[in-house]
């Protein structure tokens, strides 16, 4: 009973505290032009950093919606990119067909390793948003992997920092063409070799996709040309820094080739023949 | 403080001592002599904190308008004082002098407990009111000078204030 007293007494000491202190405030401010301007600028300052803090808050929380939101958006826009790139190949080659074979489907990843020497993620895209085994993953900077298996609901996808991982890339757009493996150290790091030592190249050259491999589209930007060495006499082993750091990749394009079935058959036929 | 009448109007004096060396006394510009919050501190300490809040108001405003100045300035300065008066006490001095209602003297308490019972609210004090008096236009190291010294004179003429309103019990 005692402390309830005492907790009461406490509060209203402390209402009367702030209806007298308010009242003399507002005596200083009117009084005193100084004093009222420089009231003014600190209510303005304590205002800016509580609603500045109330607002950090609440978009913190909403940044993850954010991020989807430009994720969507960057594909869209890449989509667009891709159209407009097209016609320009379009206008030049005059053969449509051969060029547009690719569905893009937008993805976002919904677990991922990184710590291994075989690493995977896994996609929360499955067969049934027309997803298949055999496509290529990738981003506006590079290539992220292969899907090696798929569900109803979600994909499992063979990434570039795998062992077992080969992409074929080319040192600019008509440079010469090899394998570019994961160098197995850092999550951004690839070695591109078979590069013919007479192979004109600089450091800073960007690396880009051949286009040979059915599973990606030419011409997807890679990373750059690093350091590089002239192995057996005969070819260069080139370290390549890769534009996108797998770590930190959210989310992904799913690629497919819409002529995939009728390159497979070919190999296929090809293969029994010999 | 003795609630008696001689107390009060010691009280009432010490008011008009304030209101003398406000308007006539100036030693310098980064001299403010105050003796306001010795005054709230030597309220009976039976004066529960809002009675307390309420005489520093009045005080404090009073001394507003009479004094040359703004209006509100002592004021504003005045009831955080009278807000921690009796934290400080209880800190300071004990919580038992407040249950038994018996003032603070230098004889019974000692000097070095009256003068951090005067010096804590006398350090509120003035740090209210040369910012409040400066109010963002004067230099930093002016405001800083300014506050050290008034600190150092204005504790001075509170511990006689204080002395001279709870004087040492008569044996």
């Amino acid at each position: 009973m005692a402390k309830k007293k005492n907790i009461g007494s406490i509060i209203f000491s402390a209402a009367i505290f702030i209806v007298l202190e308010i009242a003399a405030l507002n005596m200083l401010s009117h009084n005193g032009e100084l004093q009222n301007n420089w009231l003014a600028r600190s209510s303005h300052a304590i205002n800016a950093a509580v609603w500045g803090t109330s607002e950090r808050i609440s978009h913190y929380f909403s940044l993850k919606r954010e991020n989807e939101d430009l994720a969507m958006e960057n594909y869209h826009l890449l989509q667009e990119l891709r159209k407009y790139q097209d016609l320009e190949v379009e206008m030049e080659y005059g053969d449509v067909e051969t060029i547009r074979n690719f569905t893009y489907i937008h993805s976002s990843i919904i677990k991922h390793s990184t710590n291994k020497q075989h690493n995977y993620m896994i996609l929360d895209k499955g067969a049934d948003d027309g997803i298949r085994n055999g496509s290529g993953v990738i981003t506006a900077n590079g290539t992220i992997g292969v899907v090696h298996a798929t569900s109803r609901h979600y994909s499992y996808v063979m990434t570039f920092n795998n062992k077992d991982m080969v992409i074929s890339a080319r040192i600019g757009k008509e440079g010469a063409v090899g394998p570019l493996t994961w160098d197995g150290i850092t999550t951004r790091g690839a070695m591109l070799r078979e590069i013919p030592h007479n192979t004109p190249f600089e450091e800073g050259d960007t690396v880009y996709t051949s286009g040979f491999s059915a599973l990606f589209p030419a011409d997807l930007p890679l990373g750059t040309v690093g350091s590089n060495r002239i192995v057996n006499g005969a070819s260069y082993e080139i370290k390549v820094k890769l534009f996108e750091d797998l770590a930190n990749v959210r989310y992904v394009t799913v690629v497919i080739n819409n002529e995939m079935d009728e390159i497979r058959e070919l190999e296929e036929e090809a293969t029994n023949e010999d | 403080m003795k609630t008696n009448v001689n107390s009060w109007a010691l009280y009432l004096l010490f008011m008009a001592v304030q209101l003398v060396m406000t308007n006539y006394l100036h030693l310098s510009q980064f001299v403010t002599l105050s003796i306001l919050p010795a005054l709230i501190m030597c309220l009976p300490l039976s004066f529960a904190p809002w009675v307390a809040m309420l005489f520093a108001f009045a005080t404090g405003l009073t001394v507003d308008f009479f004094a040359e100045g703004v209006i509100g300035l002592n004021t504003v300065a005045l009831l955080p004082v009278a807000a921690i008066r009796l934290p400080v006490i209880s800190l300071v001095i004990g919580s038992d002098a407040i249950e038994r209602g018996m003032d603070f003297n230098f004889k019974k308490n000692g000097p070095a407990k009256v003068t951090m019972v005067t010096f804590i609210p006398l350090f509120v004090f003035l740090f209210i009111y040369i910012a409040a008096d400066g109010a963002g236009m004067r230099p930093f190291w002016f405001n800083c000078a300014r506050f050290a010294a008034s600190l150092a004179v204005d504790l001075f003429l509170c511990l006689m204030v204080v002395k001279t309103l709870n004087p040492d019990d008569r044996r």
